[in-house]
């Protein structure tokens, strides 16, 4: 049909020559991008690091193969930064002599570096005013996945929180905020924030001052089905999902154990009907005898086992671990709880929920508080703490604090915490 | 009352048993155009001084038969001089020799009054097209003529579906214009849109097409609030032979959306007047093109019926719902669908799930395809006609008539649907008398394979790769890339990717399977399809008393009932349990004096109307015209109109996209779902709902009016101006039954910018705005014959809503323009024509079910030079509508039209 592509080619062109003369249709079709925030280069991250004051830091993030992703504008980051000074004191108590920070720094293999690394950084960018006030902190995940073949969304976390007297992630003051870059904020720290390694219940089993609580423990799980044991809350190696507990343990060490066993055997025999200067007599010869084994077994003790295994039921035993392990602060009180660093612990004595507030609810839990003592501007450390159970006549101490574990922290106290 | 039955029965039979027997002689002869020799057809040649007259042929012979010589015979038709012949020898043909007229304004409506009468005369306004000027327009269609009428805008859907409308209230499917071809209702009963383009007449079968702007139900019925248009099929009698036209064309030059391709229409008409008792004709038209498509690609915030145009693409919203992309129309909330889970198995982040976003929803929406993605573009439309014409006296005209029409093509509703494989036909069966007509039609309607393309989409969408799926899926890598430092839109981006790494091509084989197989199942049942087969029937008559109170006044009477069966079997109306009659039934009066020795005219009408699910209503008119001079007249007037709630209005039960139910406004849904026993609140003041009396609307209107002929009968003025008020006006509300009934609750969460759907179920509901609303505007138009033949026509009108409540839908710009240069026959033995025509429009803001937004000011030019050659009978066109291809919707997510060129070849076309 060429007379058709004729037409078809008078009738454009006579189209081209009238378009040229005349207004346009408006046509709005399309989609308006919305505006991207505009934003500089520099500083970045990376570039604040070039302070020399950073230097052991920068070590350590390059030796990660970090400093590319900090480098990146367009990517958002927390970064905690403990400064050389910061880092020089963290390493002191473990440098061998004639080992110099740098050295030890420079010795460091890539995979530590990258775990160190990552766990000073938050994958979103927090100033200051955004980290909550209220108790005991705020959990925020970090880059450091500690098992990618578990999941790619799993994190280890940092708890970063604010009061009155000063800032801190877990237990380490931030002594200056919100320096700006392109990519982020930084946040200087006073010490460096170790990733946790260990599970609470590989500490728990490996902790020589430890060896009564994990008797106690077995105790309370003996019976239990796998999966509804208070271990299984504690071990991520059998329950990788243990991960997420976020539990905070008051450990009573093994003195305090052996002086809970004792004076509650004491009052086992007493109920028997023995005279209490002979019970105590009794039980302190039990415990010096057998240690542990009364609480893992007591039923295999010659004589007394049978008196002992009724006495130190596993519930007994339940019911005093999950006393002295903090739990979430509101019904129904079970895990994944609460992570109270002791820079965390109210300066006031201050009632805290327990996972015994799972099974009692209303029972009023333990009571805690800390002592701070300034050291700078805004910046406190805590010089003694406490937490006491409700039978108990005086406060505990917490002997050592702020036992970083990857599912928890554990403090440990100088008397068991006695429910009622 | 049967006193009254018989005497009209009376009436009846004289008319019926009037015919003369007496000695006769025929007279015969032919017509031509003085000028051009060409043989003129459908001239009428009546006998003075009696009712009897015939029809030229389409070679312009006419036979007669008289009772005695010498008589006088009249030859009339419009364009031409009458001419008076006195003829006293019957043995040789004549031969007349026909002058064209150079009068403007000599035509006659009838839809004015309901009885013919010269235009001029018309006590209301009135437009009209004829048959020559369909001939002479540049328009591809007939019925797009229309949208170049003084004070009517159109809506234009898709190429063939287009929707006019006078004096505001624009919309694709409009329920506010009364469309009647050959006296049957044009709105598919069940749809509720009229369908003159796309399966009314045939354009070689249309005579005349007369338009009423405004109200004008005082003798049409229910419906026309903004205006009546009747189209009227050439009589058999009249028009005879052969006729044939072929459109040869094509669009989409400038491959700006498209590649260009062809457009075809071919028309062709038969008519036969057998003798002087039986004629019949058929016709059949075809069209076949690509569609003008949607392509509005911005960016819109939906919450049902209420929406607004927003800033934001795919790339820069991750819930991105572009106006003409389909499937991305529901907002996920990722937060409250996903975070809980994960929250679950990985506390640890759920502090940090809780800051992202501020902690408000994360709205995500599906990746959607454009509409040029996924819905075919082949438009087809075939019509069928028949009539057969008996005269049972010279006056008693029976007619047996059908329409036929099936197509393919695109509609605008609360979403954009593809009407595909459409089949609507209207029989009626019709005894005309001079002063009396009874009628009974029927409006079959089956929707075919229709579908609504947005749902169809979005649930292709969910066919071809699971939303369970999905969702997971984008949720797992957003958090993945938060969770490695990624800013906010950046891991929408990489969650997109990812999500969407299955996602199919339009184009490919298993989406195509997807959306055909969802396509094919009811929207009820999950699908896309939409099921109706909605009938009406109509039984209606009218008598024109005039003969027996002529002394009094001149009296017209009618009456009418139709009944409306729903039947979409659940998918569209609450008639899943079986179809849903709706009886309607009215009858007017009309009566007619003039006075002052004709120098006034006065008329008086009324009309009332019941339907069964609603109080009866009285719509009174009241005309005057004052003739000041010869053709030159004032009228004066007081209209009303009200409608009726349409039949998807009373019963539709339909999930459209959004999320939200739209349903109607009968009591049944009250209960059916309970908003009156459960908490429900209206969801734009969260108050709590009521259930109000759900009423029609209605609008009057005051209309002063001048048309006149100045300068020597060169000039045709036409002037009116007029003011109205809506009261009742039909609009939608969402509504919402909350999951917590709390109000407080519900407050917050809106205001948190929870997403309702989220919160409960949401219900559009029809109802009646309270306001008062005023409405005015004003038309000019001038025709003025220049020497040779030429024509300048050019009009200006302006209409405007004042007081409007949100969400009107006034649809109308403030002003528009259309201005024509023309002639019908110049140059070579005036062999030559062309028309030349300009149309302007103001921007305006259009609100509509399935978007709203600004539409700007539009500019089109259309044009067309034909040359014809009597000696065989054809007419070769070219024609361009919108000349400069400047691409125009007129609607919001309406289809964008281009330029249209065509050349046709027309055999006979008179």
């Amino acid at each position: 049909m060429k007379i058709f592509d004729q037409i078809k080619k008078a009738c454009l062109l006579i189209a081209v020559f009238a378009a040229s003369l005349t207004a346009c249709n408006k046509l709005e079709l399309d989609a308006t991008p919305n505006p991207k925030p505009t934003q500089g280069t520099t500083p970045t991250l990376a570039t604040l690091l070039d302070d020399p004051s950073f230097s052991l830091l920068k070590t350590v993030i390059t030796k990660a193969g970090l400093i590319p992703t900090l480098s990146v504008p367009s990517l958002r980051y927390t970064l905690f930064a403990p400064d050389n000074d910061a880092i020089s004191a963290s390493l002191a108590p473990i440098l061998p002599p004639g080992v110099t920070p740098e050295m030890y720094i420079a010795s460091l293999d890539a995979e530590t570096a990258k775990s160190i690394s990552q766990y000073h950084l938050i994958p979103q960018e927090i100033p200051a005013a955004s980290i909550p006030g209220s108790f005991p902190n705020f959990q925020y995940p970090t880059l450091l996945n500690p098992a990618p073949s578990v999941s790619a969304l799993l994190r280890l976390t940092t708890f970063p929180s604010v009061r009155s007297n000063g800032a801190w992630v877990n237990n380490v003051p931030i002594i200056a905020t919100d320096i700006d870059a392109v990519n982020g904020v930084m946040h200087k720290v006073l010490r460096l924030i170790m990733p946790p390694s260990k599970d609470l219940w590989s500490r728990i089993t490996t902790d020589a001052e430890l060896t009564y609580l994990k008797a106690a423990i077995d105790r309370a799980d003996s019976g239990a089905v796998a999966g509804t044991r208070l271990q299984d809350a504690l071990n991520t190696a059998v329950n990788p999902s243990a991960i997420a507990s976020n539990l905070t343990l008051f450990a009573p060490n093994d003195n305090a154990m052996k002086l809970f066993l004792t004076g509650a055997i004491t009052q086992a025999l007493i109920a028997q009907g023995a005279p209490p200067a002979m019970a105590q007599a009794q039980a302190q010869a039990l415990v010096a005898g057998y240690g542990t084994l009364l609480l893992s077994n007591p039923a295999s003790i010659p004589v007394y086992g049978g008196q002992l295994s009724a006495a130190i039921t596993p519930t007994l035993a339940k019911g005093i671990v999950a006393y002295h392990i903090l739990s979430s602060q509101s019904a129904p009180y079970g895990p994944p709880g609460i992570r109270v660093f002791s820079v965390n612990l109210p300066a006031s004595a201050t009632a805290v929920k327990t996972l015994l507030n799972s099974a009692v609810s209303i029972h009023p839990g333990v009571t805690v508080q800390a002592a701070f003592v300034s050291i700078a501007p805004g910046v406190a450390v805590v010089s003694s703490a406490s937490v006491k159970g409700l039978a108990n006549a005086i406060a505990s101490n917490i002997v050592t604090m702020d036992i970083h574990c990857v599912n928890g922290v554990i403090h440990k106290i100088d008397q068991a915490l006695l429910p009622q | 009352m049967r006193k009254t039955k018989s005497y009209l029965l009376a009436l009846l039979l004289a008319n019926i048993l009037t015919i003369a027997a007496t000695a006769q002689t025929t007279i015969s002869g032919k017509i031509e155009n003085s000028a051009t020799k060409e043989k003129v057809a459908a001239v009428s040649v009546t006998v003075k001084g009696s009712g009897t007259g015939t029809f030229t042929d389409d070679k312009g012979n006419f036979k007669i038969t008289v009772d005695k010589l010498p008589t006088t015979l009249l030859f009339t038709s419009v364009g031409y001089e009458m001419q008076e012949i006195t003829v006293s020898d019957a043995g040789q043909p004549l031969v007349i020799s026909f002058k064209a007229s150079n009068k403007l304004g000599q035509e006659v409506v009838v839809s004015a009054t309901r009885t013919s009468q010269r235009m001029m005369e018309s006590p209301v306004s009135i437009e009209r097209i004829s048959s020559a000027a369909i001939r002479n327009a540049p328009a591809v269609s007939y019925y797009d003529i229309i949208g170049n009428l003084k004070g009517v805008d159109m809506v234009t859907s898709s190429l063939t579906f287009k929707t006019p409308t006078t004096r505001g209230f624009a919309g694709s499917g409009n329920t506010r214009v009364n469309q009647l071809v050959d006296g049957m209702d044009n709105q598919a009963p069940g749809l509720n849109f009229s369908v003159g383009g796309v399966v009314g007449l045939t354009e070689l079968d249309v005579d005349n097409v007369e338009l009423l702007p405004g109200a004008s139900s005082a003798l049409y019925g229910p419906g026309g609030m903004n205006g009546t248009i009747l189209i009227s099929s050439k009589n058999p009698f009249k028009y005879q032979g052969f006729s044939v036209q072929v459109k040869e064309g094509f669009m989409n030059a400038g491959h700006r959306f498209r590649n260009a391709s062809n457009y075809v229409n071919g028309a062709l008409r038969f008519a036969h007047k057998v003798n002087d008792q039986f004629a019949f004709k058929i016709g059949a038209e075809y069209i076949k093109a690509k569609d003008w498509f949607g392509y509005d690609k911005r960016n819109y915030a939906r919450t049902g019926t209420d929406g607004f145009i927003k800033s934001g693409d795919r790339a820069t919203d991750p819930g991105y719902d572009g106006v003409n992309v389909y499937g991305d129309e529901t907002q996920i909330d990722i937060r409250s669908r996903t975070f809980p889970t994960v929250a679950a198995q990985a506390p640890f982040l759920k502090n940090f799930l809780d800051t992202l976003n501020g902690g408000a929803p994360i709205n995500v929406t599906r990746t959607g395809y454009a509409e040029d993605e996924v819905i075919n573009p082949n438009t087809i439309n075939f019509k069928l006609s028949g009539a057969l014409h008996y005269k049972i006296t010279p006056r008693i005209e029976a007619i047996l008539a059908g329409h036929w029409g099936t197509g393919n093509t695109i509609y605008t509703g609360s979403d954009r649907y593809s009407l595909k494989n459409l089949k609507i036909g209207q029989y009626k069966l019709e005894l005309n008398s001079k002063n009396w007509s009874v009628r009974a039609y029927t409006t079959q309607e089956n929707a075919g394979e229709s579908y609504n393309a947005t749902a169809t989409v979005g649930r292709a969408i969910g066919a071809a790769n699971s939303y369970e799926k999905w969702v997971p899926a984008y949720a797992q890598t957003y958090i993945g890339a938060r969770l490695s430092g990624v800013t906010d839109a950046d891991a929408h981006t990489l969650a997109r990717k990812a999500a969407d790494a299955d996602r199919l091509d339009a184009s490919n084989p298993a989406f195509k399977r997807a959306f055909d197989s969802v396509r094919a199942v009811p929207i009820s049942k999950g699908g896309g399809l939409f099921v109706d087969k909605t009938n009406l029937y109509q039984v209606e008559g009218q008598y024109n008393l005039s003969d027996f109170t002529g002394k009094f006044a001149d009296i017209l009477i009618g009456g009418n009932y139709k009944k409306y069966v729903l039947n979409s079997e659940g998918t569209l109306f609450a008639d899943s349990a079986g179809t849903i009659g709706i009886n309607e039934y009215g009858a007017y009066i009309q009566a007619t004096k003039n006075l002052f020795d004709n120098f006034l005219k006065l008329t008086v009408s009324g009309r009332y109307d019941k339907n069964q699910n609603f109080k009866g209503r009285f719509t009174p008119r009241v005309t005057a015209l004052v003739r000041l001079a010869e053709n030159n007249n004032i009228r004066l007037s007081y209209q009303s109109a009200y409608r009726f709630p349409s039949t998807q209005q009373q019963w539709i039960d339909l999930m459209v996209g959004g999320d939200v139910r739209l349903v109607g406004g009968n009591k049944y849904f009250d209960q059916r779902y309970g908003f009156s026993t459960k908490s429900t609140y209206y969801l734009d003041n969260v108050s709590a709902y009521k259930k109000e009396e759900f009423k029609p609307e209605s609008v009057s209107t005051f209309e002063l009016g001048y048309k006149g002929l100045l300068a020597g009968d060169k000039l045709l003025v036409d002037v009116y101006g007029y003011f109205g008020q809506y009261q009742d006006f039909l609009t939608r509300r969402l509504i919402i039954i909350p999951t917590n009934p709390n109000q407080q609750q519900l407050v917050a969460d809106l205001q948190s910018g929870k997403s309702p759907t989220s919160l409960g179920a949401l219900y559009s509901i029809p109802v009646n705005t309270t306001s008062k609303v005023k409405n005015y505007g004003f038309g000019l138009s001038i025709d003025y014959r220049l020497p040779y033949n030429f024509q300048l026509g050019a009009n200006l009108s302006s209409d405007q809503l004042k007081d409007a409540p949100a969400r009107s839908s006034f649809n109308a710009p403030k002003y528009r323009t259309n201005v024509s240069f023309s002639n019908t026959g110049f140059a070579y033995k005036k062999r030559l024509g062309f028309n030349l025509t300009y149309r302007w429009q103001d921007a305006f803001y259009y609100e509509g079910d399935f978007s709203n937004g600004n539409i700007p000011e539009i500019h089109t030019l259309d044009f067309q030079i034909s040359y014809k050659i009597p000696a065989a009978k054809t007419l070769i066109k070219l024609g361009a509508n919108n000349l400069l291809n400047e691409y125009y919707t007129n609607g919001m997510g309406n289809s964008v039209v281009g330029g249209l060129y065509y050349v046709s070849f027309g055999y006979n076309v008179f």
